[in-house]
Order: C-alpha cells, then sequence, then structure tokens
C-alpha cells in the first residue's frame, strides 16, 4: 500500500509525485480492490487494531530500516510477507496503520508538512515508522484527490472505483466515529428513531389525536361539572326539606326576585305582545284572517314566549347578581365566615335564593303573558283596526286552560334551573374580579341555555300528556 | 433547600403523643390542590390557653393550616383533632356546634356586606342561640366596647368604616360566642402601625378577659410575633424544600428565634431577603 511504502526513488521532488500521480491511482486501484480491507474489516477486527495500535503508539517498537545496507524498499513493505514478518495479520496491520493515520490526522487536524520537508527528513533518517508513514498516505490521498478534482469526469461517483474505495477525509472521520462510537451510535439511532415515530406522525393522525383528547378532556370536565351540579341540587333540597331557611332571610330573597323583577317582566311582555301583531298581521291580512290574529298572538305568549321571557328576564337579572353576590362573597371569603360561625352556606345563602325562584317566577309568569296578552290587544284593535269582539272570541276558541298550566308549569323548571345553577356558579367562582364576571356571565348563559332545553323537552312531554288525556282534539304543537 | 441550611433545624416536626391537655392536634397533615401541595406531614400539639404564632413566607400554607383546623379545608390526610374529636367525621349537626366554640378573624375582616355591623356581630348570636334581640343588641354593643368602638356605629354598613375599624368589628364577631380557641388570620395586615398595635394589645386583652383562651394567629409581623406568641412555630414553602426535610422549620418560644441555627429562619426574623436577591437578579425579563 501507498502510505507505508514512499521510496527514496519516489521521494525525489512534489512535481514527480504529482506527475506520477495517476499511475500510482491505477495501482491504488488495484492493491485496494485485491485486498478490500474496507469491507473485510469487521468492528471486532476494528477494535483489536486500535489495541494495536494504542501499543505501537506508546511502544514505537515497529521501525523498519530503509537504509541503504537494508534491503528493504518501501515496496516491500507494502507487502503482506512483509506483515506476516512482524508477526501480525496485514489486514490487521494496514488497518492499524489506517487507524493510525486516523489519530494522527485527528490530532493534527491541518498537518504542516510539506512534500520537500518529508523527502528531507526521509533523507536525512532513512528509519521511519509506519506511524508516519501512514500520515505520508493521507498527504498522498489528498495529492490524488486534488489531481481528480481537475478532472470532474473521473471524480463522479460509480464511475470511479478508486474514488469508492479511496478513504477519502470524511469517509475515515465517519469510519472513525463509527468505530469509536459505536455504542454512542447505537443510541443515538434508537433515540432518533424514536422521535421520528413521533414526529413521523403525518399531521391528519396527530391533528385527529389531539382532537380526541381534547374532547375527551371537555367530556370530563362536562361530567364533573354535571356532578357537581347534581350533588349541589341534591344538597339544595335536602336543607330545604330539613331545615326551612328563617325569615329574615327569606323575604329580602323574595324581594329581590320577585318585586324588584316584576316592572322588567311586565315590560317586556307588554312590548312582545305588540311586536307579534305587527309581525303577524300582514300576513294574516292578505289571507283576510285579521280577525284570528288574537288567538295566534296569545297561544304564543301563554305556551311560550311569556314562560321563556319571564325566565329569560329572570336569568339576566336576578341569576347574573346572584352568581356575582355569591362569587363576591367565596372571594372575600364571606362565605367561609359563615362556615366558621356554624351557618351552613346552602341553607343560609342558597336556599332562600332558590325559593325565590321556584315560587315567584309563575307569577311573574302570568304577568308576562297578561302584559303580552294587553300589548297585542291594544296593538291589532287600536292601532291595526282589528274587530274587538271577533279577536276576543277567536282568542276563547284557541286558548285553553290547559295552555296556560303548561306555561306556568313550565316556568317553576326554568326557575329552579336558573337558581342551581347561578348559585353554583356564584359558590364555585375562580378567585379575583375576572373570576365573579365570569361567574355572572356564564350564570346567565347557561341558565338561558338550559331553559331553552328543557322547553323543548317540556313542550314535548306536555303534548304527549296533552294527547293522552284528550285524544280526539289533537296535537298541542 | 439544603444549601440555605447551616446545620439541622433546630426542631423537627414529630408526631405529637396525645395529652389530655392539648385542645387541638395535628397528626400528619397533608394539603394538596390539584397537584399543588401545600402542607405535607404536618404534626402539631396545641395546648389549651397556649397562644401559638405561625408564621412564615406568603404561600408557604399558614392560613391553609388554620383553615384545615377548624375544618374548612378538607385535609388530603391526616387528621385534625379538636378535643379529641376528628372535625370532618362528624355529623353537620355535631360539626356546626363544635364550630361555634372557635372565633375567626380573617384577615379581611370578611364582614357580611348586605348586614349592618350591629347584624353582623349579633349573627353568630342570633343562628345558635335563644337570646332576644334586646339581648343581643346588648351582647353586641358590649363586644364593640371591647375592641374600642362605640356603639354608635352598629348601624352602619362594613363599606362605611376604615379598614382598622372592620378588623375590630371582625375581632368582635369572633368574641361574640365567647369561643375557646380564636384564630387569627394575618391581623395587623394593611394596617398602620399604631392600629397593629391596638390590634395585638387586643389579642392579649381577649386571652386576659376569657380565661383559657387558646389563640393561634398567624402573621408575618415578627412585632405581633414578639409581643403576643408564647410559642412560634415557623412553615416554610414546599417548592422550596427538599423532599425529606420537614417543613416545620421551628417550633419553639419567640426567644430562640434570632439565635436558631436554621439560617433561614434567621432571614425570615430579621427580614433579610439574602440569596432571594440572587433569583431576582437571575431572572430574564419576558420576551428575553
Amino acid at each position: 500500500m501507498r502510505p507505508f511504502s514512499r521510496s527514496s526513488a519516489e521521494n525525489q521532488t512534489s512535481e514527480e509525485n504529482v506527475s506520477e500521480g495517476e499511475k500510482e491511482l491505477h495501482r491504488w486501484e488495484e492493491v485496494l480492490d485485491e485486498v478490500k480491507f474496507e469491507e473485510e474489516i469487521s468492528s471486532s477486527s476494528m477494535d483489536e487494531a486500535l489495541d494495536f495500535h494504542q501499543s505501537f503508539n506508546d511502544d514505537h517498537v515497529l521501525e523498519v530500516d530503509f537504509g541503504e545496507n537494508s534491503g528493504l524498499s518501501h515496496d516491500d513493505v507494502l507487502s503482506d510477507e512483509f506483515f506476516l514478518s512482524s508477526g501480525l495479520p496485514a489486514t490487521q496491520t494496514r488497518s492499524d496503520a489506517e487507524t493510525s493515520s486516523l489519530h494522527q490526522s485527528d490530532t493534527h487536524p491541518s498537518p504542516t508538512h510539506s512534500v520537500e520537508e518529508e523527502e528531507t527528513q526521509l533523507s536525512n533518517d532513512t528509519s521511519f515508522s509506519i506511524h508516519d508513514s501512514v500520515f505520508d498516505f493521507e498527504q498522498d490521498v489528498r495529492e490524488t484527490s486534488d489531481t481528480m478534482e481537475e478532472h470532474p469526469s473521473s471524480s463522479r461517483p460509480h464511475e470511479s472505483t478508486v474514488e469508492q474505495n479511496l478513504p477519502t477525509d470524511d469517509v475515515l472521520h465517519e469510519d472513525f466515529l463509527q468505530e469509536e462510537h459505536v455504542h454512542e451510535d447505537d443510541l443515538l439511532d434508537e433515540h432518533e428513531e424514536s422521535l421520528l415515530t413521533e414526529e413521523g406522525m403525518s399531521p391528519f393522525v396527530q391533528a385527529s389525536m389531539d382532537w380526541i383528547a381534547d374532547l375527551g378532556d371537555l367530556m370530563i370536565r362536562l361530567v364533573c361539572a354535571l356532578g357537581g351540579v347534581t350533588l349541589f341540587a341534591a344538597s339544595i333540597f335536602r336543607w330545604m326539606f330539613t331545615h326551612l331557611p328563617r325569615r329574615e332571610t327569606l323575604l329580602p330573597a323574595f324581594y329581590q326576585i320577585g318585586v324588584l323583577s316584576l316592572p322588567v317582566v311586565a315590560l317586556t311582555g307588554l312590548f312582545i305582545g305588540m311586536v307579534l301583531a305587527v309581525q303577524t298581521y300582514a300576513q294574516f291580512r292578505l289571507i283576510h284572517l285579521e280577525t284570528r290574529l288574537g288567538a295566534v298572538i296569545n297561544i304564543s305568549l301563554v305556551r311560550e314566549l311569556g314562560p321563556v321571557l319571564a325566565a329569560t328576564m329572570l336569568a339576566g337579572r336576578v341569576g347574573s347578581a346572584m352568581a356575582a353576590e355569591l362569587g363576591t362573597m367565596r372571594v372575600t371569603e364571606q362565605i367561609d365566615a359563615l362556615t366558621s360561625m356554624g351557618a351552613n352556606p346552602i341553607r343560609y345563602l342558597v336556599v332562600p335564593r332558590f325559593l325565590g325562584c321556584l315560587l315567584l317566577i309563575p307569577p311573574l309568569t302570568v304577568m308576562a303573558d297578561f302584559m303580552g296578552v294587553v300589548g297585542g290587544m291594544f296593538y291589532s284593535v287600536t292601532i291595526l283596526g282589528v274587530d274587538s269582539h271577533h279577536y276576543w272570541y277567536n282568542s276563547q276558541q284557541y286558548v285553553g286552560l290547559y295552555d296556560l298550566f303548561a306555561g306556568v308549569f313550565k316556568s317553576l323548571f326554568f326557575g329552579a334551573a336558573i337558581a342551581i345553577i347561578s348559585c353554583y356558579r356564584g359558590f364555585h367562582c375562580d378567585p379575583g374580579a375576572e373570576g365573579v364576571g365570569r361567574a355572572a356571565t356564564g350564570a346567565f348563559v347557561h341558565s338561558f341555555v338550559l331553559i331553552l332545553l328543557i322547553d323543548l323537552f317540556l313542550a314535548i312531554f306536555l303534548d304527549s300528556i296533552y294527547t293522552t288525556l284528550w285524544p280526539t282534539s289533537g296535537s298541542l304543537i | 433547600m439544603s444549601h440555605f441550611m447551616d446545620s439541622e433545624p433546630e426542631r423537627i416536626s414529630e408526631p405529637p403523643t396525645t395529652s389530655d391537655d392539648s385542645i387541638l392536634e395535628v397528626r400528619s397533615l397533608h394539603v394538596q390542590f390539584g397537584k399543588q401541595h401545600v402542607l405535607r406531614e404536618i404534626n402539631l400539639t396545641i395546648p389549651r390557653g397556649e397562644t401559638v404564632v405561625i408564621i412564615g413566607e406568603s404561600g408557604c400554607g399558614k392560613t391553609v393550616l388554620m383553615k384545615s383546623l377548624i375544618g374548612l379545608v378538607r385535609p388530603t390526610a391526616g387528621q385534625v383533632l379538636f378535643d379529641q374529636q376528628e372535625l370532618i367525621h362528624l355529623s353537620e349537626h355535631d360539626l356546626t356546634k363544635q364550630r361555634t366554640r372557635f372565633g375567626f378573624v380573617f384577615q379581611m375582616a370578611a364582614l357580611f356586606d348586605s348586614m349592618t355591623i350591629g347584624q353582623n356581630v349579633g349573627f353568630p348570636l342570633r343562628e345558635h342561640t335563644k337570646k332576644t334581640p334586646q339581648e343581643v343588641q346588648e351582647i353586641v354593643i358590649e363586644r364593640l366596647r371591647e375592641v374600642g368602638l362605640p356603639a354608635s356605629i352598629v348601624h352602619k354598613k362594613p363599606a362605611e368604616l376604615s379598614g382598622g375599624m372592620r378588623k375590630r368589628v371582625g375581632l368582635a364577631r369572633a368574641l361574640a360566642m365567647d369561643p375557646e380557641v380564636m384564630l387569627y388570620d394575618e391581623p395587623t395586615t394593611g394596617l398602620d402601625p399604631i392600629m397593629s398595635d391596638v390590634i395585638n394589645e387586643l389579642i392579649l386583652r381577649s386571652r386576659r378577659e376569657h380565661q383559657g383562651l387558646t389563640s393561634i394567629i398567624v402573621t408575618h409581623d415578627m412585632h405581633t410575633t414578639l409581643k403576643v406568641a408564647d410559642r412560634v412555630i415557623m412553615l416554610y414553602p414546599l417548592t422550596r424544600l427538599e423532599e425529606d426535610e420537614p417543613q416545620i422549620l421551628y417550633d419553639g418560644p419567640p426567644d430562640g428565634l434570632e439565635t436558631c441555627e436554621d439560617r433561614r429562619v434567621r432571614q425570615f426574623v430579621t427580614g433579610e431577603a439574602g440569596e432571594r436577591l440572587m433569583e431576582l437578579a437571575n431572572e430574564q425579563p419576558p420576551g428575553q
């Protein structure tokens, strides 16, 4: 092999070396193809070679005399017989030599030895170590690589066997890493594979998994909230039936919920009755059924709009206020103070509000119905000129007591839902002003959604009751 | 953390032995909110008539410990015994009865906004006694005088009073039922030095006037601590402790605080930030 065999004849001038580069290249090709030491080197043999190289470097044992009387040329040194005579397998020794060159290139990343210097050194000292010759091999490889770079066609991969087989710096460095850090590489590969498994997941799958996780989280929170509300409601009923609240706690709650809500509920009912008259009159006039306006307006108000509007107003005016008040009490430790003084906060704070909503929403609903009927009649008869007699006659024909009962019955559930949701939100308020605000908003939104949900199910339920009781009268809906 | 310590804490938290003289016992108390551990392996025995001051920096769990004593915070693990009874296992009726033996002065007084001062102070009397409104009114005025407030404020709302006055109304309300244990949650926080001293005097006076009154005070105020305490307990935040370190750094007389071997105790007593300043310096501004 070339690095071990720099003969004195070849070491004349650097120009001659460059000119003979191509010839040497072919010779190396043959030698390298024959030996194929890169393919034959197993990791175990490399380890042995490394061990040997270490001892070799330490002891500098293998020195070759190239003096005139030695009878050895550098080509001789290259031969397998030489390696065998040194007591080492040729492949192993070469591997060692190569590793040595790697080591040297590693420790001397930018060798500054020029060819002239090497020649001078060789001429002065005919004895050099294989270690040094390995370094020369690297230099020659660089020269050869430079020569090949001048002929790009020959440097293309797969066209030049030499290039494939020649251990360039990068290849040597990779080999070094592979051999010196085999275990680290394995671990690194495993780590990279694990990362790739995660990162290699398609975005769709990743997004789907995230979505499922979010959905699961939402479901858990929903179930927890539902359980919390259920337990809270159970606690209210328990305290309501075992320890009735004191009168002094009931009256303020009733005043706040009932009396103060009355004007706004009445006003809302009045205007919604008039709006119904405005919206339906034009349609009914087209078919000359203006006198039926009373039936349409009044049945809409009594069955649906009266109870739902009263409940909505109660949720907006009272529900939010209750949540904010209880939330503030929670934040300022007033609920803790109540508990520390042996007063149960459910009994003291929640039950009066629950009873207020439950018992006072039916009268509020009736008030909304009444004001709606008055508003609708006023606009239809006074403004639109509908005949009063027929207006009331048709109303009487179509609106029955069951309709009124259905509306008031539904309002009881609306009132209970408003009280439970609002008090629950206030009781479980997050800290700070933001928490109180969120509790107040949430109380209204959740109450309103629940009102509509209950309205749907109760409408279906009451209709089925109606058809069961009066099968020949047809459905309510 | 261990590097703060010069040596082992003076006393470590050990399971207390049951004593007939003790009114409150805490055994291996552990409180956790979600994933946040607040109290860990707290063991205390508080004898009747003792004034115990619990000190420690913000967030170390002092208030949580005090609320655990009265059952306002449910322990994650461990026991709290009041007069040999575990509060959380009592029925609602019994728990209510036991709670009337406590008086709790809250940090911000926690007066009921919707009630007058008279209604606030008379609230526990109306809830748990069958006294006539006239009798309640007399007791209310007496309690207000005890804390140095005139009878003329009974018809005022809490919002109309100053912070110091609200604190004193809170103290009057807590004393209304002649409790056996008084719990004070930072009674001097937010008050001027003179009003703080007034509150300290009221704590001492309430102890003198109510024989056998046990007081537990949570505070940062070393002036209050040194003035009223028979015994001082110092808690340390779990976030700054190693796994095996006790959360109670000091449990002993107030005289021993300044000579405590634990550097963290001395730092707290003297009000030195020490290594915390380094933490401040190491904090990077947002976005950098």
